[in-house]
Order: structure tokens, then C-alpha cells, then sequence
């Protein structure tokens, strides 16, 4: 039996990291705490289903406000989030954050900024790896495993060269 | 949907006042002008919706430009594509935008609109390149007769808005 190592955070890459883990025999502890994702509203309803069967289908996407909705001008993302995904971003009233030069991410939720996967897969190209202690080659085995491991979709094509494609694409 | 639609009709049993009509005919004038379609009873309710609950009434009610470009644009569908062209252009954030936005979403969020949203342009390159040949010089001729007849209001509002804020 191998070590016991305890991996605080079930999003997406500590779940991929436990993975890893387990595959080389370590024992593995996850821990985490937040926010729960509440009850899904149709869970049987894919998302044109949810358009076409929820009793208030712009409430659920819009909000009661309509505060999803994104004005020109509005200050902060360039697209509306959906008010059932609050959870994911709100922060407790204590909590501070000081940043200089970067505009960190972070969620209070349980299982991360996976809760807010928003489907693009960009892996690091050669460039953005330049100032790291590795380069892009020796983590590509990664970035394919990974692709395998989640099922990771897309063609060869004219974004190829700014977005490095993987081995293993669907 | 059963529900939905017994919300619905209680919500348009309520006598409606003439605020709210206004509201229901902008709301057809636009979902004609946006999507080419009549919206239903639920698109409607919740245009009506959105005006109490996002503010944007208060904007509306500020600007005499606002109310201008609100008006021809509900006018007449020539009318609505010579606003388009004109606040794309020189007036991003006037409340006409807003609606529309806001119209937009709602039709999008609810069935059956949203299937306007989802069908994909058909055609080749040759189709693609002619239609965007037709809709940039439509463009360009609605931008021309849009700033001969609102650009003078426009300027007009700014200087009152000046003019109201130095005293």
C-alpha cells in the first residue's frame, strides 16, 4: 500500500489529481465544504426541454428581476449567468480579496468552478509555458489524458494553431 | 404548462391599464421587427414584467431622445430598422437597445421562440457573400436617413441634458 494523501477540493482538478492518485495505489482522502448545488429544476428536461416545460421558463433564466440579462454598458462579464448559478459565486459577507494585476476566479461552492463548466477546454500553448519550469511536451501526456478521461470534443482546424490539439480529441 | 398557462391567465383576466397596452403593442412591434413573429400571451406577460422589475421604465421616462427612437421604432417596422442603424452606431446604451435586449432574451428563454435562436443559416459562400452584400448596403442606407433625421434631436437632448445639469 502506498501513502495516504488527503486532497482538499473536489473540483475539477482535484478530481482529476485523486484519479491519478488512485490509479497508483495511493490511498486518497477529498475534503470540502461550501455551498450546495440546489435541487435540479427538471432534472429529466435537457435545456430546450427546460425552455419548453417549466412553468416560468424566463424566471429560471432570467431571474425575477431579470438581472441575467446583460445591458450595453453593464459593467462585469460580457454574458448574462443564469440566477439558479448564484450559489457558485456568491461569497460570504466577511470574506476579502485583494488582487493586483490579475482578476482571480474562485467559488465558495462545493465542487468549484467545475459547477460553472462552461464547456471551453484551452489548454496553455508553448508560448503562455515560457516563463514555467516545463514546457508544453512534457505536460501534453496530461492534457491528453485528461481529454480522455472527460471526453474532450473538436476538429483540426484554422483555431489549431493558436489552441494546441490533443491526440485523443472525440 | 398547464400552470403556466393558468398563471397567465390570471395575470391577463387583471384590468390592464394604458401603460400596460402600450407595452403589449411595443412588445408585438418588436418581436415582428426582431424575430418576424407574434409573441404569445407568456412573451407578453413578461415583457410587461420587465419593465416593473429591471427599471427600466425610469430610463425610458428621463430622455425625449429615448422616447423618440421608442416610438418610431414601435411605428413601423422601417422605422425600427432606421433606429437599429442609428443607435448601433451613435447610441449603444439608449433604452430602445435596452428592450430590445431585454425582448430578446425573453423570446429566446421560452418556447416555441427559442427555435429562432437555434436554426442555422442555410446557403453556400455565394448565398452567404450576397446576403451580406444586401444587408450591408440596407445598412448603410438606413445609417444615412437614420443620422438626417435623428442626429438634430440628438444633438438637441445633449445640449438640454447639459444645460439641465449646469443649473
Amino acid at each position: 500500500m502506498m501513502g495516504k494523501v488527503v486532497i482538499i477540493g473536489s473540483g475539477a482538478s482535484g478530481v482529476h489529481f485523486a484519479l491519478s492518485l488512485l490509479g497508483k495505489g495511493y490511498e486518497v482522502i477529498m475534503l470540502d465544504v461550501g455551498r450546495a448545488k440546489p435541487p435540479a429544476a427538471n432534472p429529466e428536461d435537457d435545456f430546450n426541454g427546460l425552455k419548453t416545460n417549466l412553468i416560468d421558463p424566463a424566471r429560471y433564466f432570467l431571474g425575477s428581476k431579470f438581472e441575467a440579462v446583460v445591458h450595453p454598458g453593464s459593467e462585469g462579464e460580457y454574458y448574462g449567468f443564469p440566477p439558479h448559478k448564484s450559489y457558485i459565486f456568491s461569497r460570504p459577507d466577511s470574506f476579502r480579496l485583494e488582487a493586483s494585476g490579475f482578476a482571480p476566479l474562485l467559488s465558495f461552492a462545493q465542487g468549484g468552478l467545475a459547477e460553472a463548466w462552461t464547456g471551453g477546454v484551452y489548454p496553455l500553448n508553448a508560448a503562455e509555458l515560457r516563463e514555467f519550469p516545463f514546457d508544453f511536451d512534457e505536460i501534453a501526456p496530461c492534457y491528453d489524458e485528461v481529454a480522455k478521461r472527460i471526453g474532450v470534443s473538436g476538429v483540426i482546424d484554422d483555431l489549431a494553431r493558436f489552441y494546441p490539439v490533443h491526440d485523443n480529441l472525440l | 404548462m398547464n400552470e403556466r398557462r393558468t398563471a397567465l391567465e390570471a395575470s391577463m383576466s387583471e384590468p390592464m391599464s394604458e401603460p400596460m397596452r402600450e407595452l403589449d403593442r411595443e412588445c408585438l412591434a418588436f418581436s415582428a421587427y426582431l424575430i418576424r413573429q407574434r409573441p404569445n400571451e407568456y412573451v407578453l406577460a413578461k415583457y410587461r414584467d420587465a419593465h416593473n422589475a429591471s427599471g427600466i421604465v425610469e430610463l425610458y421616462e428621463s430622455l425625449f431622445l429615448d422616447r423618440l427612437l421608442v416610438g418610431v421604432a414601435a411605428a413601423h417596422p422601417i422605422g425600427a430598422k432606421l433606429v437599429d442603424a442609428y443607435t448601433a452606431i451613435f447610441y449603444k446604451k439608449s433604452t430602445v437597445r435596452r428592450k430590445w435586449i431585454l425582448l430578446l432574451a425573453i423570446l429566446e428563454s421560452c418556447a416555441p421562440t427559442y427555435k429562432y435562436f437555434d436554426v442555422p443559416d442555410v446557403g453556400g459562400r455565394a448565398w452567404l457573400a450576397t446576403r451580406l452584400l444586401w444587408q450591408g448596403l440596407g445598412f448603410i442606407l438606413a445609417l444615412t436617413l437614420s443620422v438626417v433625421l435623428f442626429m438634430p434631436a440628438h444633438l438637441i437632448s445633449v445640449v438640454c441634458s447639459r444645460r439641465a445639469g449646469r443649473t
